[in-house]
């Protein structure tokens, strides 16, 4: 596990710094990214699929700590009074003052948080919103029904929101 | 929320949501009963499933996505000195550019801003200072630097001119541009580049998005010096510092990659691979699928393809028409300035430029192309295993440590000064092997020990890279194996297997490689059962894995054939390397394969008899050595101790003794003089001088030699019996047939143990016993002896072999002395016939088996039978 996560991770944020100097699209589309990632290293003549599963769980994983990376990198610039904090929203309804750096360490604080109380819950969240997997995929790799992934999803969401809400409120004041 | 109550509140959860408001109250009160706090928690989780939770519903690349704009956003609120950003231009590795404004003029710049990157106030005067030097570059075909400075919290930022263009790639793309419009360009850089060098001022990093062309067709070169300002810069403690920040590796000069100063030969590099991708449309090393350790070595080592051989594969049209002549010039010129070595490269632009100009002009250049002699020079450093490759892997280890820069972070760093500490140690050690060897000598095998044993501690503390760590291991190993301490040697090397093969993942080309690296170790070893096992596994994996001609599967292929040699099925052994050689000969393998190759399959054909054979490779590696490696190195004394084994067996005494002397000065000066290589080497002039009936230096040499075996070796040890035999063949010359007893049973005593019974060593110390006594006329016990040996041989060297005729020569003359004439015919014959097919009429043994025949049939001409009467031997 440790051999393809330090791999995995490697290969990403490879990834993720050639996206950055390219000239092209400046997103970062993790998903494309994993998906980069597994291609290369599905080269190996042996993987079978049983690993491909496996793959995105610790590329899923390893998207996480990239993205955690970056927004500790991207907020830690803000130094100083000189910056404006950025005003945020994703929808209507949602206005946040906190950029969104900070919302990608809460919810990895968060994650942590969940996983201490159900892994395999945290498992579930990790797989589907850093490494972008189907829900059938998850299901698959946990040896569990599709239906107790959308349960577990659907719960942790909203866990995952209140403690979010908590930390981030602390953070402001 | 703790566990059974987890469950809980994930079941009342999920059989409450999706309800309407009040009927999820109704659920809420049944289910929590008493236990409020856990309501009170469900009920705003409920609340927030039914809202939207601003990440979680999102996509990633939403947030990423965003990321990038809040640092841009967040810098164009900002002003930087009088400059104030208008828009985003671009992005580069480094940074972000955007097109600004001066605020007070209104004049418009290109206006770079570090990212990550702040400027402690202890260098900013350095910053300040570089910044006055480069703002004296004025050059029409470089984009100004007008100013520099840094935020209050220590953002560098760079003003420069504002150049309207695209960069030189896409602009010939674009353009269609034919070859003449892109060297006339490229010559353009190439002025840009020397003007500047004029003024002492390296640019370090070339690349084409750094060359601009403007619509009317004028080269801009871009970001002088911000490379070195980003050095100056201090990127801080707590930023994890990855070091391709400081350059593009596609673009990266080899000594830059080690860490080396970067100097006017640097961006000579960087001309050169604009130029390959001005002609071929492609990079010279594809770095996108490597990890830095793999990268580091290919552009260290790895010669890129010629731009000419890319062509003929794709070429783009407008370069189509370009003939084969002028492609050969082109060549020159990109290779050239590609060199790895930066003394090989054009000594300047200007240099550079001429060429140009004579191309443009259909002249001859005046850059040489070079012969395979600079190509293989002194930058290719990796040496056979079985001699000091230490030198070399001392300059891999500390290159590759140099690797390191990419991705340590930096409680590494630290780690990282000592080892470039280390580095100028190794740089200063390996001078004085540079110097011809005069100085070299054991106190400098001590130094080279204690640098390994360093490199070893080293190593174990980079743990945060296993394939860097795998990779230093497999140095250290091979050093240690050059400098005989197998122990470590195996130490080493079994760290660098286990790193390599983690479990569950698939095995690959650089286990298998580690794998045989061990064989080869064990085999030193003696341990050859396990190394040939070990060898052949890895060579199995290779050749799944790789392609037949690869020369790692070459490399394998002379690493079995050693062991197998060493196991002592000689023509086996042939038989795998003479198609290795002949691959390696086309398979574009390098020289120090090649010389490995061809020394092995040189002794391959020396042990299965063949000498003309043997003769011809090992002539092959000398030459490749000697250009190599100078006259004075252990891999030519290998090879010159070969070639003095040859003439041996081929009776050209005088001729064996000069080229021994050479190879034994050679190892006394390189590894000392009680080391045992030497001592191997003392042995073999021992040898000579024996057949020269030069008995009392010989039996001089032996003893010193036997004396520093048994020391290093222990009593039981190929090399031990071998001093032995040698010492009995020198007793049996001055008949002292006692001694030569003593010695010749100790070796026996030993091969046995060693080979075990079958061995061909073990038939050669019977055969040498056998001698004996037949010079105390114990001729019984001299034909059971023989007996004994020409079984063995017939076993392990075939029916032919010179070696099975000389023994059937030996037990022809013991008969005839026993009188037993038919039977010593039968061997006589039998022998001369083998031995005539394969050596010449002068050989001592062809000329006994006549002498003996002549005899013996004379005797059976005058009827005397005694044959028939003792016991007759069946002729084979």
């Amino acid at each position: 596990m440790d051999w393809l996560f330090s791999h995995a991770y490697g290969e990403l944020r490879r990834l993720a710094a050639a996206v950055n100097r390219s000239n092209g699209p400046r997103t970062l589309n993790p998903t494309a990214l994993v998906n980069e990632a597994w291609i290369k290293m599905a080269s190996a003549p042996d993987l079978r699929f049983q690993d491909l599963l496996h793959f995105k769980r610790v590329a899923a994983r390893a998207m996480r700590q990239v993205l955690v990376d970056y927004a500790r990198r991207s907020l830690s610039q803000k130094r100083g009074g000189d910056h404006l904090l950025l005003v945020v929203t994703f929808s209507e309804e949602m206005a946040s003052t906190v950029s969104v750096g900070a919302d990608v360490l809460a919810l990895d604080d968060a994650l942590n948080e969940l996983a201490r109380r159900d892994a395999r819950q945290a498992q579930v969240v990790e797989s589907r919103f850093f490494g972008g997997m189907e829900v059938s995929e998850i299901a698959a790799m946990l040896q569990i029904s599709e239906s107790t992934v959308h349960r577990e999803w659907r719960f942790a969401r909203a866990w995952l929101s209140s403690q979010m809400r908590t930390s981030l409120r602390t953070t402001v004041e | 929320m703790p566990d059974k109550r987890w469950e809980a509140a994930q079941q009342i959860f999920h059989a409450a949501v999706g309800e309407p408001p009040l009927e999820r109250e109704r659920i809420l009160a049944e289910a929590c009963g008493e236990d409020i706090p856990m309501r009170d928690e469900l009920r705003s989780l409920l609340e927030l499933d039914a809202n939207v939770a601003p990440i979680l519903d999102g996509s990633l690349s939403q947030i990423a996505g965003i990321f990038e704009a809040e640092t841009h956003e967040s810098i164009v609120q900002q002003t930087f000195g009088p400059y104030c950003p208008i828009r985003l231009l671009g992005e580069g590795g480094a940074g972000v550019v955007f097109l600004a404004r001066r605020a007070d003029v209104g004049s418009i710049v290109a206006l770079k801003v570090l990212r990550d990157a702040w400027i402690s106030s202890e260098r900013r005067e350095r910053f300040a200072a570089e910044q006055k030097i480069l703002a004296r570059l004025t050059h029409p075909l470089i984009a100004s630097l007008h100013d520099s400075g840094f935020t209050d919290e220590g953002t560098p930022w760079f003003a420069m001119e504002y150049v309207d263009g695209i960069p030189l790639n896409q602009y010939c793309a674009a353009h269609d541009c034919a070859l003449t419009e892109r060297m006339r360009l490229f010559r353009q850089l190439c002025e840009a580049v020397r003007y500047s060098h004029s003024q002492a001022i390296v640019h370090r990093d070339i690349k084409p998005s750094n060359i601009l062309v403007t619509p009317d067709g004028r080269v801009k070169l871009l970001d002088f010096g911000i490379a070195k300002q980003m050095e100056i810069a201090d990127t801080g403690s707590d930023h994890t510092r990855t070091g391709f920040r400081m350059m593009t590796p596609a673009y990266a000069a080899p000594e830059q990659i080690r860490g080396e100063r970067p100097g006017l030969h640097t961006d000579i590099y960087s001309l050169g691979v604009a130029l390959y991708e001005l002609l071929t449309g492609q990079l010279p090393f594809d770095l996108t699928q490597t990890t830095p350790v793999e990268a580091f070595r290919l552009i260290t080592e790895q010669e890129p393809a010629a731009p000419s051989a890319l062509i003929r594969v794709n070429a783009p049209a407008p370069l189509a028409p370009v003939t084969r002549a002028e492609w050969a010039d082109l060549d020159v010129m990109c290779l050239k300035a590609m060199r790895k070595d930066p003394e090989r490269r054009y000594a300047s632009a200007d240099a550079l430029i001429r060429d140009i100009d004579a191309f443009l002009n259909n002249e001859p250049l005046m850059a040489r192309p070079d012969s395979w002699q600079y190509r293989t020079g002194k930058f290719f450093r990796r040496h056979r295993n079985a001699i000091l490759g230490t030198a070399a892997a001392l300059v891999i280890l500390a290159s590759v440590t140099g690797a390191f820069f990419w991705r340590l972070n930096q409680e590494q760093q630290s780690a990282l000064g000592e080892a470039a500490r280390a580095e100028r140690l190794l740089k200063f050690t390996l001078s004085l092997f540079d110097s011809g060897g005069s100085d070299a000598g054991p106190s400098k095998d001590l130094k080279v020990m204690e640098i390994l044993d360093r490199g070893a501690m080293q190593t174990q503390s980079l743990k945060g890279d296993p394939s860097g760590q795998a990779e230093l291991y497999t140095t250290l190993g091979l050093a240690y194996q050059g400098l005989g301490d197998f122990g470590k040697a195996e130490e080493s090397l079994k760290a660098a297997l286990l790193l390599r093969t983690p479990p569950f993942a698939p095995i690959t080309a650089q286990a298998a490689e580690s794998q045989i690296a061990l064989g080869l170790v064990h085999a030193d070893l003696d341990q050859f059962e396990k190394a040939e096992k070990e060898i052949r596994a890895g060579l199995e994996t290779l050749e799944k894995l790789l392609p037949a001609r690869d020369p790692a599967v070459l490399r394998g292929k002379v690493g079995l054939g050693h062991v197998i040699m060493e196991r002592g099925s000689y023509p086996a052994a042939v038989q795998i390397l003479e198609p290795v050689i002949r691959m390696q000969q086309t398979a574009g393998s390098l020289d120090t394969d090649r010389a490995k190759g061809l020394f092995q399959l040189s002794s391959a054909y020396f042990y299965a008899g063949d000498y003309g054979r043997s003769g011809v490779y090992v002539r092959q590696a000398l030459s490749l050595d000697r250009s190599m490696y100078g006259a004075v190195h252990p891999a030519v004394a290998e090879d010159e101790l070969q070639i003095c084994s040859i003439a041996m067996e081929q009776a050209k005494y005088p001729e064996a003794e000069t080229h021994c002397r050479t190879g034994v000065s050679i190892d006394q000066s390189w590894y000392g003089p009680a080391n045992p290589v030497t001592a191997s080497a003392m042995k073999t002039l021992a040898q000579v001088l024996q057949l020269e009936n030069k008995n009392d230096e010989a039996k001089l040499l032996l003893n010193r030699v036997l004396a520093i075996q048994e020391a290093t070796h222990g009593p039981v040890h190929q090399t031990v019996a071998s001093a032995l035999n040698e010492l009995g063949n020198i007793a049996l010359n001055l008949d002292d047939y006692p001694e030569a007893e003593r010695d010749f049973e100790r070796e026996l005593v030993i091969d046995r143990k060693l080979f075990g019974d079958r061995h061909i060593y073990v038939g050669a110390a019977l055969s040498n016993l056998a001698n004996i006594a037949n010079k105390r006329r114990d001729l019984t016990g001299a034909e059971a002896l023989l007996r004994q040996a020409l079984e063995i041989y017939l076993g392990a060297q075939g029916a032919n072999h010179i070696e099975t005729g000389d023994v059937h020569v030996k037990l022809g003359h013991v008969l005839m002395r026993e009188k037993k004439y038919s039977a010593a015919h039968g061997e006589s014959a039998l022998g001369y016939s083998i031995l005539s097919r394969q050596t010449t009429p002068s050989d001592a043994f062809v000329q006994a088996a006549l002498k003996d025949l002549t005899e013996e049939e004379s005797a059976l001409k005058k009827g005397d039978k005694p044959s028939r009467a003792m016991g007759a031997t069946t002729v084979r």
